[in-house]
């Protein structure tokens, strides 16, 4: 696990900012990569007081995201974060949809939406509930197999 | 229908006298859900007021205004709700809400959780901190880091480092805590409702090895312990060997002073001072233990401990 310095961090915004509008998003965090170097983590910067160096330590603060195939993956939370901030690649979701993305499915949005080749971010309301992939009109769902939900409660 | 075995039975009757009848029926009652607002991912009255919204019938648990409990039946699974989902609620058992809420982390400490899956306390801890400070959320079973950091991902914590080390290696590491948990690895005789199995595997000899554990990992938290700061150790066991038996030890063999602990509108009793012909430090009444009969939730002990 490595953590970035202040100008890795700057060319990292600098992508999100260009995925989703979103400026300065991770300036309050300490950004580390772990991996080959393609999975982000985020933690506060004060946890970085306890020696680290004297522990195993098996993972460090909120895993943000992944770099998979040249595109940023975020994860729920990672999302989450981004989605407070972001200005583009966003795709509202109706009540019936949201409980089919949840449970793991593709979605067929009526609506047409701005293409891209990046992960789209997915929302319902005002909460933000990860990514997705567009392919054509469908939203290819990208939700972790262990949040996804099997029955859901309304 | 639960099988107690005839040295169980022996033993509680001479712990509880009269109550044992009360309490054998209790300790097997479904108690009510309960669960945790997780103010990391959402403010506290808006969480509520979507829940209010949803028409969830609730109410406060009396000693932590984030934890609450279903004050009527559900038709609903609450880890399929988009609440539980999204982290805005985390399921836990009452009695489980009181050892972070007694050790009570403030931002910007620093703290150590000795045995931390699957994250409840961690996670609780982290909302009390307010993701501010530092957290070690050591778990020495591999298999157990996934529930673990899955729980932490989920509330939003930003402020913990997971380790996966044996608790004990603690006693010989060169790092200061302001507060350590240990709700030490224990036989779970307060969880029979929730493990029936517990009945089974218990045994005299299962508590006094798990209490020879503890009392290693009362040796590591001590260690790591700054002076002037607050241990808190809990079990969901009501062995005295694993409970007041270890406090002596804490008081006599580690130095270790007892603090008061206070849980406004919850019912709890003082521990005991002596058990089968063994005589206890008086101090160690001041550890609780919390009956599933007095409240209607798992049986628990609690502790609070001061490094002079």
């Amino acid at each position: 696990m490595r953590i970035l310095n202040r100008r890795e961090v700057e060319v990292f915004e600098a992508k999100i900012e260009n995925i989703y509008g979103a400026k300065e998003s991770l300036r309050e965090f300490t950004v580390l990569l772990s991996g080959k170097e393609d999975k982000i983590w985020i933690a506060n910067k004060e946890l970085f007081q306890i020696p680290l160096e004297k522990l195993r330590v098996n993972s460090v603060g909120l895993y943000f995201g992944r770099i998979d195939g040249g595109k940023l993956r975020l994860s729920v939370e990672g999302a989450g974060i981004i989605g407070l901030k972001a200005e583009k690649n966003v795709v509202e979701l109706d009540e019936a949809h949201l409980w089919d993305f949840l449970r793991g499915f593709d979605i067929e949005l009526k609506e047409k939406v701005p293409e891209t080749k990046e992960y789209v971010l997915v929302k319902h309301k005002n909460d933000f509930l990860g990514i997705a992939k567009l392919e054509g009109n469908t939203l290819k769902n990208a939700l972790p197999k262990s949040r996804k939900i099997v029955s859901l409660t309304k | 229908m639960h099988d107690f075995k005839p040295v169980y039975i022996e033993r509680y009757k001479k712990l509880l006298g009269e109550e044992w009848d009360i309490f054998k029926e209790a300790i097997v009652t479904p108690f009510p859900s309960s669960f945790r607002i997780n103010t990391l991912k959402g403010k506290r009255h808006e969480i509520l007021k979507r829940l209010e919204d949803k028409g969830w019938k609730i109410k406060q648990v009396p000693f932590y205004s984030e934890g609450f409990c279903f004050t009527e039946k559900r038709d609903f699974v609450l880890g399929n709700t988009l609440e539980h989902f999204l982290g805005l609620v985390y399921i836990q058992e009452t009695a489980s809400m009181i050892p972070p809420a007694v050790l009570a982390p403030k931002p910007g400490e620093l703290v150590l959780d000795l045995t931390a899956a699957p994250g409840s306390k961690t996670t609780q801890m982290a909302a009390m901190m307010e993701n501010q400070g530092g957290i070690v959320a050591n778990e020495k079973e591999i298999g157990r880091l996934a529930s673990l950091r899955m729980n932490l991902q989920r509330c939003g914590v930003l402020n913990t480092v997971v380790t996966q080390m044996d608790g004990r290696a603690f006693k010989i590491i060169d790092m200061k805590f302001d507060k350590v948990l240990l709700d030490a690895p224990c036989t779970g005789t307060g969880t029979i409702m929730k493990s029936p199995h517990t009945i089974k595997t218990w045994s005299v000899k299962a508590s006094q090895v798990m209490s020879g554990i503890q009392k290693q990992l009362i040796q590591s938290a001590v260690n790591v312990l700054k002076p002037g700061g607050t241990l808190v150790y809990s079990t969901c066991s009501l062995e005295p060997e694993e409970d007041e038996e270890n406090i002596d030890y804490a008081i006599k063999k580690m130095g270790l002073k007892m603090e008061k602990i206070k849980l406004d509108g919850f019912k709890t009793r003082s521990g005991i001072t002596s058990w089968e012909n063994k005589e206890y430090d008086s101090e160690a009444s001041k550890s609780i233990r919390v009956y599933p009969q007095d409240n209607n939730t798992e049986g628990f002990f609690v502790a609070k401990l001061v490094k002079e």
